[in-house]
């Protein structure tokens, strides 16, 4: 006799192998993509185009609109140039070589990718105070400001940039190298003309997450920018303030600079190439052994160590401590005062997040089938897997104003209004983590499971979620840290509820006594939380390399 | 125009040993192959001769001077790699012209020596092509012609032809010999496919479990060789277990079964266990040699295009493998038909039985 | 009945047509090889009998059966691709029970089923290892069970011997054949390698740019091909190019440029036209005298390389062609010809096949690379 859970398989397994049913399941996977992430988060803001009036006479309001996005847009780049130069060569240290120390070295990198920003702002505020380094070296300290705003911005989008570059340096095929060195190139020219120009989707792939992070971040910006104002701030100020207008200009203004951007590189990168006639091989020589390589890789590894590391930790060895003393550690346990706040705080956020990795997992899933396999042509794939990532190019804090429009009619409770935008944020990095994962199962081996008898829905729960759960797992538990970690839209849509990064950006914002060092606790229990959730990740991968 | 000398070459990896003590002495000019199993270390040699993996122990001199130390871009090597690896971001001629221009050869010289090559391998017509849109037996012409551009006199070939259509890697087979011999280039080319080894080989080197066997020319392995590895390696071979009759060494007879063979000369006490090795091509059928004539019956029979081969049956429990040539009009012998064979002694070859079985020591 | 019957089938890739017009008939239990070079479409050829891509036109039909809207996985068909595709993440056994697991037999029923096959293949000692821990050819004969047990009647088999070592291909060879006919199984088995079909296929279809140039049993296709592309793809020989000078019924007589007349078999040729001669390498008679009765072309042998079970003879003809002998082993340890000899290439106007000189050149007709 059959169990139920097995009849209940079966049926499912016999109604997939029925056309119309699976074209239905891809078919609401795209209507939620459309009519749930994408659509409110791009249409809404056009339905405020009417408040434009407010801002285009105001001459004032108008420039200062402009030069916040023209600010945006240029920290951005800067940052990612930066990031560029600083990491290729990391990337290049963590993939070569080998050792202990570079062991070290790549884990210390993924750790402030966990760290929330709001976390990573304080953190830096503190770094480079009077209370920091360069309090004890007698030097001045940078207070808040642009400089600080790009150190900020370096230290959290530099840690992407490795990562994906060394994601993609450790998929190329060493053949290509291994023949130009054949063919008499030192191992310096051989780099630069054969193996860099190989994975130039891999740099262009890093530059522009940089980018899209750097114009979306807002929290961590918030608390260092002093005077500076770039897009994001502006638009809070104007939240604040209850004008419609600026927000709305600048909303489209980031979204319109950031899709161009992102696709004027996509297209550069097709028609860029170096031009290579000859070698200086002298020159080129001297690059490849010796002195200059040593000292160059201890340089970057400084660079890593004191404008990203030490930053990073510095608040968890500041306050971590005072956590643990008495007094403080009753009065955040019995909830008293200003703690109720940030465990009702905690509360939301774990909950919204575990909200949205559930619904976006089950729904992204189709989706990332449909451009993975191919299953309608290459072309719709191609456009499915453009227009997904549309919500990374448009900055959180535009996202959340759009939303805003899009369900004002709908008189949507403001819970519902957080989750759906992060919902739109957190998609496209869970569907890019998928399509990655089932890139990775040969088709073949579905293929051949469907010649054997399994139908569609057997095929994909005994073959490709099998061999795909680590990466799905990684998936879910980003995409969780990212809501978590998610300020910039919650900001534009919540105006009573507030998530933990909102709590502490106003409490940095709005001090009271006691108020430094509440965030500095407040943000070592987050940061204790993504440790853990860090290590689990290793684990995870470390288990799907021996499987 | 390089010799090349190795001498007790050692790599290990880990607990496995890839490559033990590997000798090898490569005249100028000679075109040769290493032959074996896969995972038998022959291309591990290779990558040790080029200097990409460097040996645990042991020398490589090339014309007498010792390259040890010598990083891969310095020693001079042109290395055809089985996956082809044209530059997927360089067209034809950029990828030809690679090794001169990361050399920093002057200009013109770049010119002259990459239209010779691509004119050489008849590609002068696709140099603007990136290398996706040639066929496979051309992107590994033009891979071949990037190897020699870079003025090196050594080519060493990994599999070149493996990934190819058969059709094309039994043509492109002959064409890299050519070219190898009129550029009075020294090349050691590795395969698992003794039949290529065979069509383009000065020497043959047999390679077993890092291990160099045997080395000869193509007809002394083929019709002499020393090792019954290389007797079952190379070509297709009857393999019996027997015993020694009467040892001489110029003549030998031993017997299979009932069967007393005359065969070559061999040393061994009598009634030892012996392995016979008769190859199938060189069993006559109603042939007229005198020095072994044997009775046997057809069982099965199979069209092979040029060949036909039969499985004949002598005696209860001996099964010989013959090759015969085919004629269109001709119908052979039938299955069940009686046949006479005749095999000449020089073709029965007898060899000391192997300590660990016969299945062991050819399948390993 | 016949078990596989493709009906004028078309198949497109964007602005490719990999299969074109396709007409073909398999009958229950035979072992087809479909054979052709790389792009010819013989693995979209596969992939639409098992249901995996559908076609653009026409019809398939298997046991009786239009096809064409019946998903993969109830057809009666198992595909085994190139490198075999075991299921890296499950054991040999569970690999092997896949099929009748997914297709909901009882328990008992696999079990026994499962042990049975392992044993046929001598890997039930086996059951338990992974993918990773077979070599080449258990991994092999492990996805031919699989798919056995899955209790489909038709194998499809991808370039099945492709993946292996030269010296195991030959010894495999046989053992396909062999499995395939025990269990009674309609087997259509894809490959570049014309030695490999002709040695164990009961009939071939040659394929090229989606069309099926010729299809036969093995000497059919090989002693007569029907088409230039066909003899120069099947077997080795030798293309020599001439004008047709008369003609006689099922013979013509060729000029040779600069060689002299010889004698070939044709069909629908015309005086004056350009045609290639193509005869088999091994049909090239290496003598000092030559017979009566047979073509004559002399020259030189200019180079005698072994190859193993024959010798290749290189003569270099007197109007500077050169042609290749295949000289079998015996014959050739036995003759007195070396580099330098005078010699007549001879051969019978029987194996001498002359076709219509191709309007696009010889070259690129041939696919010479």
């Amino acid at each position: 006799m059959l169990s139920t859970r097995r009849r209940l398989l079966g049926f499912l397994g016999s109604l997939s192998s029925i056309r119309w049913v699976s074209l239905s399941v891809y078919g609401i996977s795209v209507g939620y993509f459309l009519l749930l992430i994408l659509g409110p988060a791009t249409l809404g803001i056009l339905s405020g185009l009417g408040s434009i009036n407010q801002v285009i006479g105001d001459q004032a309001l108008m420039s200062r609109a402009l030069s916040a996005v023209f600010a945006s847009f240029v920290l951005a780049t800067s940052v990612s140039v930066l990031d560029i130069l600083a990491g290729l060569p990391l990337a290049w240290l963590i993939v070569r070589k080998k050792g202990i120390l570079l062991s070290i070295l790549d884990a210390l990198v993924d750790l402030p990718l966990v760290i929330p920003t709001v976390t990573l702002g304080f953190s830096v505020l503190l770094f480079w105070s009077s209370e920091g380094p360069l309090g004890f070296l007698g030097l001045p300290p940078l207070a808040p400001g642009w400089i600080l705003v790009v150190l900020l911005h370096f230290s959290f989008s530099y840690p992407v940039v490795v990562r994906v570059l060394v994601g993609k340096m450790l998929e190329l095929n060493l053949v290509y190298e291994t023949a130009a060195r054949t063919l008499g190139a030192t191992p310096f020219t051989a780099a630069r003309t054969v193996t860099i120009p190989l994975f130039s989707s891999g740099i262009v792939a890093s530059f522009l997450l940089a980018f899209a992070r750097s114009m979306s971040e807002t929290g961590a910006t918030i608390m260092v920018a002093g005077a500076f104002e770039n897009g994001p701030i502006f638009i809070r100020s104007a939240l604040n303030a209850g004008l419609e207008g600026p927000l709305v200009v600048t909303s489209i203004a980031l979204t319109v600079i950031s899709l161009v951007a992102f696709y004027a590189i996509k297209v550069l990168e097709v028609h860029f190439r170096l031009p290579f006639r000859r070698a200086n091989v002298d020159l080129e020589k001297r690059l490849s052994r010796g002195l200059v390589p040593e000292v160059g890789s201890i340089a970057i590894v400084a660079v890593l160590l004191f404008f990203v590391i030490f930053p990073a930790l510095s608040l968890s060895l500041r306050y971590a401590p005072a956590a643990f003393s008495q007094q403080i550690s009753t009065q955040m346990l019995s909830g008293s005062g200003i703690w109720q706040d940030f465990w009702s705080g905690v509360i939301l956020s774990y909950s919204i997040g575990l909200l949205v990795t559930g619904i976006n997992v089950v729904f992204s899933m189709p989706m990332a089938i449909l451009i993975s396999r191919g299953r309608f042509g290459k072309t719709v794939s191609t456009i499915f897997d453009s227009l997904s990532s549309v919500p990374i190019v448009i900055p959180s804090v535009a996202l959340g104003v759009s939303m805003v429009f899009f369900w004002k009619n709908l008189a949507i409770p403001e819970f519902w209004l957080i989750v759906l935008a992060h919902l739109s944020i957190t998609y496209p990095y869970l569907v890019a983590t998928l399509v990655s994962a089932l890139n990775d199962i040969p088709i073949h081996l579905e293929e051949t499971a469907r010649t054997l008898g399994a139908d569609p829905f057997t095929t994909f729960s005994t073959i490709t979620l099998p061999l795909a759960r680590y990466s799905l797992l990684s998936g879910a538990i980003l995409t969780f840290t990212r809501s978590v970690d998610e300020t910039g839209a919650t900001l534009a849509v919540s105006s009573t509820m507030q998530t933990v990064p909102v709590l502490l950006v106003n409490w940095v914002k709005n001090p009271f006594p006691g108020s430094e060092l509440a965030v500095g606790i407040g943000t070592s229990v987050l940061l204790l939380t993504s440790v853990v959730i860090l290590l689990v990740l290793k684990t995870l991968s470390r288990e799907k390399r021996v499987a | 125009m390089p010799t090349v000398d190795i001498r007790g070459l050692q790599k290990k990896f880990g607990e496995f040993e890839a490559v033990r003590d590997a000798t090898m002495s490569i005249g100028d000019g000679e075109y040769v192959s290493i032959i074996g199993p896969s995972g038998c270390g022959k291309t591990t040699l290779l990558r040790m001769i080029a200097g990409i993996l460097h040996q645990d122990s042991g020398d490589i001199k090339f014309d007498g001077e010792l390259v040890n130390d010598k990083p891969i871009e310095e020693r001079g090597v042109g290395y055809v790699f089985q996956d082809i690896a044209l530059f997927p971001n360089m067209n034809i001629w950029e990828n030809v012209s690679y090794g001169p221009r990361a050399r920093g050869e002057p200009v013109d010289h770049i010119r002259t020596v990459t239209l010779e090559m691509l004119e050489m391998m008849k590609l002068s017509d696709r140099y603007r092509d990136p290398p996706s849109n040639l066929s496979g037996g051309m992107q590994q012409k033009a891979a071949v012609a990037r190897a020699i551009a870079h003025g090196s006199k050594l080519m060493l070939l990994d599999e070149p032809l493996s990934m190819l259509d058969a059709k094309v890697r039994s043509e492109l087979r002959f064409e890299l010999r050519r070219i190898v011999k009129d550029l009075g280039l020294t090349a050691v080319h590795v395969t698992h496919d003794q039949e290529e080894a065979m069509a383009i080989s000065d020497r043959i080197f047999v390679m077993r479990k890092g291990v160099l066997v045997e080395n000869g020319s193509p007809s002394d392995l083929y019709f002499r060789p020393t090792h019954l590895f290389t007797a079952y390696f190379l070509g297709e071979s009857n393999i019996f277990t027997g015993r020694m009759e009467e040892s001489d060494e110029d003549r030998c007879v031993v017997r299979i079964g009932h069967s007393r063979l005359r065969a070559v000369g061999m040393s061994a006490a009598r009634e030892s266990k012996v392995a016979i090795v008769i190859r199938p091509e060189l069993v006559e059928i109603d042939g007229s040699g005198d020095d072994n004539r044997i009775e046997g019956r057809v069982r099965a029979k199979y069209f092979e295009g040029a060949f036909v081969r039969y499985v004949i049956q002598i005696g209860d429990h001996l099964f010989l493998r013959v090759k015969t040539s085919v004629d269109e009009r001709e119908l052979g012998h039938h299955v069940g038909e009686q046949v006479g064979l005749s095999i000449d002694r020089d073709h029965v070859r007898v060899y000391e039985f192997p300590a660990g079985g016969l299945n062991k020591e050819i399948r390993g | 009945m016949p078990s596989i019957e493709l009906h004028e089938v078309t198949k497109r890739f964007a602005d490719v047509v990999a299969i074109n017009n396709v007409s073909a008939v398999i009958d229950d239990g035979e072992y087809v090889c479909v054979l052709g070079p790389t792009g010819s479409g013989k693995s979209t050829l596969l992939r639409l009998i098992s249901g995996l891509v559908n076609p653009d036109g026409g019809e398939i039909k298997i046991d009786g059966t239009g096809v064409n809207e019946i998903p993969p996985e109830h057809r009666n068909t198992a595909l085994m691709p190139q490198n075999y595709a075991l299921f890296p993440h499950m054991t040999a056994w569970e690999n092997v029970a896949y099929g009748p697991t997914s297709r909901g037999v009882d328990p008992g029923e696999i079990t026994a089923r499962v042990s049975t096959l392992l044993k046929t293949v001598r890997l039930q000692d086996w059951a338990n290892a992974y993918p990773s821990q077979l070599s080449g050819g258990m991994q092999q004969r492990i996805a031919l069970v699989r798919s056995l047990a899955s209790g489909a009647k038709i194998l499809l088999l991808d370039e099945p011997l492709g993946a292996l070592d030269a010296r195991l291909r030959l010894d495999l060879r046989r053992y396909l054949k062999h499995f395939a006919k025990e269990f009674g199984l309609t087997v259509v088995h894809v490959t570049h390698d014309q030695s490999e079909a002709i040695s164990i296929a009961d009939r071939i279809m040659l394929l090229r740019h989606g069309r099926i140039e010729q299809e036969g049993t093995p000497r059919a296709v090989y002693f007569t091909p029907g088409t230039l592309f066909a003899a120069s793809f099947v077997g080795d020989r030798v293309l020599m190019e001439g004008v047709v000078r008369a003609v006689h019924g099922e013979t013509v007589t060729v000029e040779v440029e600069k060689a002299g007349e010889i004698r070939a078999r044709a069909r629908g040729l015309r005086e004056g036209e350009l045609t290639v001669v193509a005869v088999r390498c091994e049909s090239l008679q290496l003598a000092h005298h030559a017979a009566d009765g047979l073509n004559r072309l002399s020259g030189r042998v200019a180079e005698i390389r072994p190859l193993g079970s024959y010798f290749r003879y290189t003569v270099e003809l007197h109007n500077g062609n050169r042609v290749y002998s295949h000289v079998p082993a015996l014959n050739a340890l036995g003759n007195n010809l070396h580099v330098g000899s005078d010699v007549h290439v001879c051969f019978a106007t029987q194996d001498a096949l002359s076709y219509k000189y191709p309007e696009r050149g010889l070259a690129k007709e041939v696919e010479a690379f």
